[in-house]
Order: C-alpha cells, then sequence, then structure tokens
C-alpha cells in the first residue's frame, strides 16, 4: 500500500485531500490573502512613523489593523516557527504566548493562534508600500523544510529505539529523502 | 519469501509518503499506524496496491491444506 501522510507541524488547511495517487503541494497552498486594507494618506504614513519612534521599531495594534495584511498558514509547530524565522532572519523576534512577533526590512510580521490545535495567523504590516509575496512564499518553504530536517531526526532516533534496521537512504534531486527500511 | 520493507519518503514540503513492499494483505494498516507514530503525523490519503489484496502465505497455504 502507499500512504501519505503529513506531519503534524503542518496541518493542511484548504482542504486539498486529492486523489491517493496526488501529493499536495502544502508550501503552495499556505499562504493566502484573505484581507488587505491600505490608505496613502499622509496622515497615516506620520501616525506610523510616529508609532515606530515611540513603541522600539514596532507599529501599535490599531496601526497594524489599518495597514496590514492578514495570511491564514499551516505553521503548528512554535519551535520549528521561530527556528524559521530566525533564520529567514527576523530581528526582534518576541514570544508571548501564542503570539510570535518580529521585524525584517519594513516589515512586522506577527504570528498567533487561539490554542495549540489550530495553525498560526500571520500578520504582516509595512511601514511603506512593499511587496511581501517573496518574503511569505520563502517563509513558508523554509518552515516545510525545517519539518522536513525535524521529522528525520525524529524519525531515525525512533526506528533506533525500536531496532528497526535501516537498510538505505538517498536524497533525490528533488530533495526528497528517502529511508528504506527492513521489516523481515 | 519476500523481502519486506518500508519506503519511507520525507519531502520538502512537509509530506511523508510511505510505501510497503512484500505487505500482503491488511498487515500494512498496521505499518501505516505506525509511520503516524514515528512521525508525529495523521494519515491524509491511503491507496491500496496490488499486494493488498493478496492474501499473506500462510493463510493461502492453509486454505490449500483444508481443500
Amino acid at each position: 500500500m502507499s500512504v501519505t501522510v503529513v506531519s503534524l507541524p503542518v496541518l493542511l488547511i484548504y482542504g486539498v485531500v486529492a486523489a491517493a495517487t496526488a501529493a499536495v503541494n502544502i508550501a503552495g497552498e499556505a499562504a493566502t490573502t484573505s484581507e488587505y486594507q491600505n490608505t496613502k494618506s499622509q496622515e497615516l504614513q506620520n501616525r506610523i512613523k510616529q508609532s515606530i519612534e515611540e513603541n522600539n521599531g514596532c507599529m501599535t495594534e490599531e496601526l497594524m489593523q489599518e495597514f496590514c495584511k492578514e495570511f491564514e498558514t499551516v505553521f503548528m509547530d512554535k519551535d520549528i516557527l521561530i527556528k524559521t524565522l530566525d533564520e529567514h532572519g527576523l530581528k526582534n523576534i518576541e514570544c508571548e504566548g501564542e503570539n510570535i512577533q518580529g521585524q525584517i526590512e519594513n516589515f512586522t510580521v506577527s504570528f498567533s493562534r487561539e490554542n495549540t490545535n489550530t495553525p498560526y495567523k500571520m500578520k504582516i504590516s509595512c511601514t511603506q508600500q512593499q511587496d511581501e509575496t517573496n518574503m511569505v512564499q520563502d517563509i513558508n518553504t523554509e518552515y516545510a523544510m525545517n519539518v522536513q530536517e525535524e521529522t528525520y531526526i525524529k524519525l531515525k532516533e525512533r526506528l533506533e529505539e525500536k531496532h528497526m534496521e535501516i537498510e538505505h537512504e538517498e536524497v533525490l534531486d528533488d530533495d526528497s529523502i528517502v529511508i528504506t527500511v527492513n521489516i523481515d | 519469501m519476500a523481502n519486506k520493507k518500508l519506503k519511507i519518503k520525507l519531502l520538502p514540503n512537509g509530506e511523508i509518503q510511505m510505501h510497503t513492499e512484500g505487505v500482503k494483505g491488511k498487515k500494512c494498516l498496521e505499518y501505516a499506524k505506525l509511520l503516524e507514530i514515528l512521525t508525529d503525523s495523521k494519515i491524509q490519503t491511503q491507496e491500496f496496491t496490488q499486494e493488498y489484496y493478496e492474501a499473506e502465505e500462510y493463510e493461502t497455504i492453509n486454505n490449500q491444506n483444508c481443500n
């Protein structure tokens, strides 16, 4: 039989549980825009600058609501997410409960969720007109690769604990890792 | 006796695929559950190959002897 499973750190939201032979591209489906509010008024720009100056480089929650984009994500694992954000180059990463926030370039990026059984929502605010698409895609991709790495380490440890013999390992051209386990 | 193997593929998008080889009948379902435990994951899709519909060897032999 063939089985496709999804690591718990990556939960498929946009339910494409397609035909069994189809591989679901989680990273590609991960981030979609749910709402975009933007104003280019000089008054708002001034408020943003003032907020940043007064709040150690961050925007107030009120301003973020006016000038931000929000995304659904598939990010479930807090530690992997923080690691991903750090590796991506976010600065001043702060974590309080299930809320995570950091800055990169002109973006303030924050993640939040109500409980540990749901994926994080991502909010991005920017102090000036800037396309965040590449950054969002990059974070999606990097998170998924960190999930792959963590899963690989965990799998090997647990196979060893269960005295299951790894017959062969290989890395494919698409960066997939194939582990062959002998179960005779 | 056929070599029995699990081929576990970790994709860079976080997905995991596993293919059992040499495992006949419903025994493979146990390995699917094992994969969930080994990788902290949940089954998303399952596809049954020809081997799933083949009886395990010892069952086949017993049936023949009874006849």
